[in-house]
């Protein structure tokens, strides 16, 4: 047995790189479970603490296709637990998705990274989405979370439901037609401000990567082939009280009479697109993104903003400092208003600045 | 009879504590108890309202009964990332 070993160390399958070859020793996951993973098209939403740790984990596994997105850029306070990034990139100036997929490509240049600095929203998800085997989530908010349940339930695709706050954290498997989703869990979405965030509660570096990485985890199973290993229910776990709980949720899917899953009506995914104003809770910063997409013309605008304050633009963002505000416009018109969570004030800012 | 009550995230933030003994009423469920617990810990109002509740691991509506020496958990959602 021990030659049979020997004999095939470091001559794996010609389709699976030897680079992964103490994953595919791992039995339940094997050369089979190998090539499967490196066929699979995986979309992650949001790259801050959750999602850099998802993304890290699912390209060094060797998934196939990643598409990374995310809305924001980088700031000093994100490297205490985003493990893609460092000091190089907040410098750079870089959007989260650039930076990320940049060091994605790096740990792994054998897999497909696609990046996209971009707001998840009921007007783009079909075009983010639809050519993906699974969802991860790695974002803040349950607005957008609510958007990939309605999506993954009509299509009938699977995703993975993950947040941290504090030293706790929630990871669900979502199967739709097989488990509970995210509205028979939570039926009402809570109303932003309501919650604790990650601003203002503040998040341990170690409960963001752990629910990351069980997160990772069932998206190999599912990728692999190995669905009859997936974890079953809500898990819930405090780092600091020293709790884990794992929730049967089987009953709350037979029991269901939820919007989603049983009638069907995708509030979320069918909400009237256009113009938004999100205020980024516990950033003091609110992000307004314009009804039409637009190609905001760069270096016109970089001109106008030297006369008017301190000005940094790269190709991907272009920053103006200006009285205690900050306004980061991207390419498509899309802006992020630091220095205000007062929303008519953040319009009134962008129309002043950026036009309306 | 007596439960045991787990509190997380926000709603053990707010109350001060994660774990609590609880007295309750006999044939009490789970919808009885979210009022129980607001009279006890009146701050955690709008977050219980909110919270999910699991009766020994196990998801539970409003109309759950309770019995004695039950781990009731009460779990906020969780929405960072």
């Amino acid at each position: 047995m021990a030659d049979g070993k020997e004999l095939t160390e470091g001559m794996t399958d010609s389709n699976v790189p030897d680079r992964y070859s103490r994953q595919t020793r791992f039995a339940p996951l094997g050369q089979e479970g190998q090539r499967k993973l490196l066929a699979s098209r995986v979309l992650i939403c949001g790259l801050g603490a959750l999602g850099t740790v998802i993304a890290n984990g699912l390209a060094r596994a060797g998934v196939g296709f990643l598409r990374v997105i995310d809305r924001d850029f980088l700031e000093l306070n994100n490297l205490q637990r985003q493990v893609l990034y460092d000091e190089g990139d907040i410098a750079s100036g870089l959007p989260k998705a650039e930076a990320a997929a940049r060091k994605l490509r790096q740990i792994n240049s054998e897999i497909t990274i696609e990046s996209a600095v971009t707001d998840l929203e009921a007007a783009n998800i079909a075009t983010l989405a639809e050519d993906v085997d699974l969802i991860v989530d790695g974002t803040d908010n349950f607005e957008t979370r609510y958007l990939i349940n309605d999506f993954a339930v009509k299509r009938g695709s699977p995703w993975v439901y993950g947040g941290a706050v504090g030293s706790e954290g929630h990871v669900m498997v979502i199967r739709p037609a097989v488990t509970a989703c995210l509205r028979c869990l939570i039926p009402t979405p809570p109303a932003p401000g309501t919650g604790p965030t990650c601003e203002s509660a503040g998040i341990l570096g170690p409960a963001s990567a752990i629910v990351a990485n069980f997160q990772v985890a069932e998206a190999i199973k599912l990728l692999s082939g190995n669905e009859k290993a997936l974890a079953e229910g809500l898990l819930v776990l405090d780092l600091w009280s020293n709790r884990i709980r794992r929730i049967n949720t089987a009953s709350l899917r037979e029991q269901s009479d939820c919007p989603c899953c049983v009638h069907r009506r995708f509030d979320w995914l069918e909400t009237e697109s256009g113009s938004h104003t999100t205020s980024l809770c516990g950033r003091n910063a609110v992000q307004i993104c314009p009804k039409e997409k637009v190609a905001i013309p760069w270096d016109e605008m970089a001109a106008r903003w030297r006369e008017l304050g301190k000005v940094d633009v790269n190709r991907f963002l272009l920053r103006l400092k200006v009285d205690d505000v900050q306004v980061t416009l991207f390419p498509d018109g899309r802006a992020i208003i630091k220095g205000t969570d007062d929303i008519g004030q953040a319009r009134s800012l962008y129309a002043r600045y950026v036009g309306s | 009879m007596k439960i045991h009550l787990l509190l997380f995230a926000g709603a053990a933030e707010v109350a001060g504590t994660s774990d609590v003994t609880m007295e309750v009423g006999q044939a009490a469920t789970i919808g009885e108890l979210r009022g129980k617990i607001v009279d006890e810990f009146p701050d955690l109002g709008p977050i219980v309202g909110r919270s999910m509740f699991a009766l020994n691991e196990t998801y539970v509506s409003d109309d759950a009964a309770i019995s004695d020496g039950d781990e009731v958990a009460c779990i906020p959602p969780v929405s960072g990332g």
